[in-house]
């Protein structure tokens, strides 16, 4: 999800910056235009997360609740493929602290831009830094008002979280209507797949996926049940011992 | 009891998001330079897609028919349509819907859908 938003918004990034000139900025039509890209892909999202939340035998009803409190698309994917076999919840924490670390890295950029805030409406702009608001914040150029591009920022970060949280309480609200469909499940690998090709474009290198490979292997060799962790943690060495020895030579 | 575990699940994923994404703004910009950091920003993600998808495909499952070829060949559909159309829901729709064709009717394993 996260590259996907990224690209459409560098994308529209010219078309951003007119929708700004023709209304004047006013700080909500423009939130409105730039994340209307973003609902056609947190919307279905939601649904089919709130659909695989009940067809997995869990209560409907926490899965929009979910949705409003965790907020993070794929972290809250692959927390569900683990509850689904009532995994631990330290597999779950280690599976998806490296997800959500990502996000780690977006407030960076907007340490100034954040500054002249009320202490609610900060701690609300920095929960809802999803891909999707990262990426249309840094593209369009803050608004020449600060007021003004507060109410931008506020608002946008409200209009994708409600896309996420509306679509997921359809979903789980709807989801006994529909009948089940026991492959519905692999809407995780093919997300994940697209994911991989998206951070391929980022980076544009293969050396990560081959040493993702390479640990995979050797977690598989040490125990297949516990192979996404002990993938994850090898990654993280094989990652930082590759590329100090890439940058001394 | 499961629904004591989903809740004890959401509060424990809302407190990862929320410290992970108020991190910088704790630590300060001291952060963003440090080497380490910066190489794990760039590629852990990618690695982390890669593991993911091989995580979701469940290998040990494999033993037995079809070997995983239904799920190796729906990703590999996956993989065509998003290099060809960048659209991610396109992409998924396409992938999942191959993968439970080609489960049903060409390895003739388990039911499309039942009725709740």
């Amino acid at each position: 999800m996260s590259s996907l938003v990224l690209w459409v918004c560098i994308a529209g990034s010219s078309r951003l910056n007119d929708i700004a000139n023709i209304t004047q900025q006013n700080p909500y039509k423009l939130a409105f235009t730039s994340s209307l890209a973003i609902f056609f892909a947190y919307f279905p999202l939601g649904i089919v997360f709130g659909v695989l939340f009940v067809h997995l035998g869990f209560t409907w009803y926490l899965a929009p609740i979910m949705s409003l409190l965790v907020y993070a698309g794929a972290a809250q994917f692959v927390a569900l493929g683990i509850m689904a076999i009532h995994g631990t919840y330290f597999e779950i924490f280690l599976a998806t602290v490296f997800i959500a670390l990502r996000n780690a890295f977006y407030g960076i950029s907007f340490l100034e831009r954040f500054k002249n805030t009320k202490w609610f409406e900060k701690t609300y702009l920095i929960f809802g830094l999803v891909d999707a608001n990262y990426a249309i914040m840094v593209t369009n150029t803050p608004l020449p008002d600060a007021k003004q591009d507060k109410k931008f920022c506020i608002y946008l970060a409200f209009l994708l979280h409600l896309y996420w949280v509306a679509g997921t309480f359809l979903g789980a609200a709807f989801a006994n209507l529909l009948p089940s469909m026991p492959g519905l499940a692999f809407v995780l690998p093919c997300f994940f797949m697209t994911l991989v090709i998206e951070q391929y474009l980022k980076v544009k290198t293969i050396k990560p996926f081959m040493i993702a490979l390479v640990a995979v292997v050797i977690a598989m060799l040490i125990s297949p049940k516990y192979m996404l962790l002990i993938a994850i943690g090898l990654t993280v060495v094989l990652l930082l011992f590759y590329f100090r020895y890439e940058a001394v030579t | 009891m499961s629904f004591w575990y989903v809740v004890t699940c959401i509060l424990m994923l809302f407190l990862l998001t929320v410290v992970t994404r108020a991190l910088p703004f704790i630590v300060g910009k001291g952060m963003g330079k440090n080497k380490h950091v910066q190489t794990l920003s760039l590629y852990l993600p990618a690695a982390i897609m890669l593991l993911l998808v091989i995580y979701e495909v469940k290998i040990p499952t494999w033993g037995h028919f079809p070997h995983g070829i239904d799920k190796l060949l729906a990703l590999a559909i996956t993989a065509f349509i998003h290099i060809w159309r960048r659209n991610m829901i396109l992409s998924i729709i396409v992938g999942t819907v191959a993968y439970m064709l080609l489960h049903h009717y060409i390895f003739l394993m388990g039911p499309l859908f039942h009725l709740n």
